[in-house]
């Protein structure tokens, strides 16, 4: 059994709210005048809550808001578009039918769909098939370009302050950061990649988010997670 | 902490980022069940990696069609009404609680449904059962006097990114709790604070806190609910987050006699010293 099109359009500017969906009308405790065109202004905590509630328009402005940044890393560690779209999907599946799997007392909406979207991206990268494509992908993209193109259009998305921040970084906290998670490489592979110790590529990782962090309350990123690590 | 939680340690930057073995995940994911540090370390080393990540694009067209192409039937109606057990089943052991044990314990990562209980470190509760027993009679002795002056109120739950002035415009984007809802008002000593919770029939519960201030650099504020003469730690918010979420099992929920609030040093512990900020029972 499936739902019906909630009529529900994330990739429009405004949510289009259709109250006669199964899900929706089977929240028929829920006050859908006071939602209608109000989900912008919900918290992602409040969506969570909803979601939990089976109210599908929150799904879809959860979607709006994060399935872009989603979609970006999968494609970014998988380079196969039909894969990351998987991902995608995967990710907020997971996110309608288990909303208690978010904790926010640990961290905001997106970093937990994110640490989804990379821990399934990374499984996917790790089998025999997608590592052979991998490879061959970084092989044809050397050979054409002499250099990591992916990697600098990428660095051109990020924030000016973020970029600033992972620039300020030791080098060597940086390539290894770089390597684990954009390159969904484990650390004994980023060890081997950079001819260092198991111990030092750990040391440098955790060291290195932890400045990474420091460096983005320094200028001004409002991070949920409280003290210091 | 000796060497054998610096092996750990080591590995949390490494872990956030899905950089270790899936021996290694196993090993700290089973971990993580029972240490809120390293837990909350996890926590916040992903919630930096995911400014990494690119912003302000759309996903491709056609996505989320799939998406709700697949979403699950209809849910059944809202069970806004406590499913009372029976009698018999009212005298089953109370989930993976010990009533016996007098020790409060960390809330451990989100598990597998909706319906299971925080579970205990019934390690943790053998080693310090002598200390905590003390502690958590004084809690208790607290809350059976805050029993006395609670009275039972609807429930708000507020935006937990956003400080929201009107709680009244909230409460009306959420579901109105109904008859048979479990929900408590808990207040300060001099009642200028007040927090509110609720836990549904199906064991969801929220703690909306009204007016808190933020409990400072290092500090934490620790929610704590009393289920059959035990404390457990519900979790813990600050930084001027003032909604915090939990479960309980829902075949427990009649145990529910209690919330309570202390501001403890970040990240939590295992057993509060502290006099509770609010404080509610059950009536």
């Amino acid at each position: 059994m499936t739902s019906e099109s909630s009529g529900t359009d994330p990739d429009s500017a405004e949510p289009i709210d259709s109250p006669s969906t199964e899900a929706s009308s089977s929240v028929d405790e829920f006050d859908e005048g006071n939602m209608r065109g109000d989900l912008s202004e919900v918290s992602d905590a409040g969506l969570v809550v909803a979601i939990s509630r089976y109210h599908e328009p929150a799904l879809a402005e959860a979607y709006r808001r994060h399935a872009g940044a989603v979609y970006g890393l999968a494609r970014r560690l998988l380079s196969d578009d039909a894969r990351a779209e998987e991902i995608v999907q995967e990710v907020f599946l997971r996110l309608w039918n288990s909303p208690d799997k978010f904790d926010p007392g640990r961290g905001t909406l997106r970093s937990y769909l994110l640490a989804q979207c990379h821990g399934r991206s990374v499984d996917l990268l790790r089998s025999d098939t997608s590592r052979r494509r991998r490879e061959e992908n970084d092989l044809r993209r050397t050979a054409e370009t002499g250099y990591d193109l992916e990697r600098e259009v990428w660095d051109l998305t990020l924030a000016d302050h973020v970029r600033d921040a992972i620039a300020r970084l030791p080098e060597g906290e940086r390539e290894a950061i770089r390597l684990a998670y954009l390159g969904g490489h484990t650390y004994r592979e980023v060890a081997t990649m950079l001819d260092e110790p198991e111990g030092t590529v750990k040391s440098r990782i955790r060291s290195g988010l932890k400045h990474l962090r420091s460096e983005l309350v320094a200028a001004g990123v409002g991070l949920e997670t409280g003290g210091e690590g | 902490m000796g060497e054998y939680h610096d092996d750990f340690t080591d590995l949390l930057g490494a872990y956030a980022l899905d950089a270790i073995d899936a021996d290694e995940a196993e090993l700290m994911a089973d971990h993580l069940r029972t240490c809120p540090w390293c837990a909350g370390e996890v926590a916040e080393h992903r919630e930096v990696a995911s400014f990494l990540s690119q912003t302000g694009a759309d996903a491709p067209p056609g996505i989320w069609d799939r998406i709700s192409f697949e979403l699950s039937p209809a849910a059944p109606p809202m069970r806004m009404a406590l499913t009372r057990p029976d009698a018999e089943q009212a005298t089953e052991p109370v989930g993976s609680t010990q009533p016996n044990a007098a020790t409060a314990t960390p809330a451990t990562a989100p598990t597998s449904d909706r319906g299971d209980v925080v579970s205990l470190d019934k390690s943790r509760s053998a080693r310090s059962a002598g200390r905590t027993q003390s502690r958590s009679r004084t809690m208790l002795a607290v809350l059976a006097v805050a029993a006395c002056l609670v009275v039972a109120l609807g429930v708000v739950v507020v935006n937990q990114n956003r400080r929201i002035d009107d709680l009244q415009q909230v409460a009306q984007q959420l579901p109105r709790p109904g008859t048979g809802d479990l929900s408590v008002k808990l207040t300060s000593p001099s009642s200028e604070r007040t927090a509110r919770a609720i836990v549904s029939a199906d064991g969801q519960g929220y703690l909306v806190v009204d007016d808190l201030p933020a409990p400072g650099p290092g500090d934490v504020y620790q929610v704590w609910g009393q289920v059959d003469g035990t404390m457990l730690s519900l979790g813990t918010f600050g930084d001027g987050r003032d909604v915090v979420r939990f479960q309980v099992d829902p075949a427990n929920i009649d145990g529910v006699k209690a919330f309570a609030i202390t501001k403890e040093k970040a990240p939590g512990v295992i057993t509060s010293t502290q006099a509770p900020v609010v404080v509610g029972a059950v009536i």
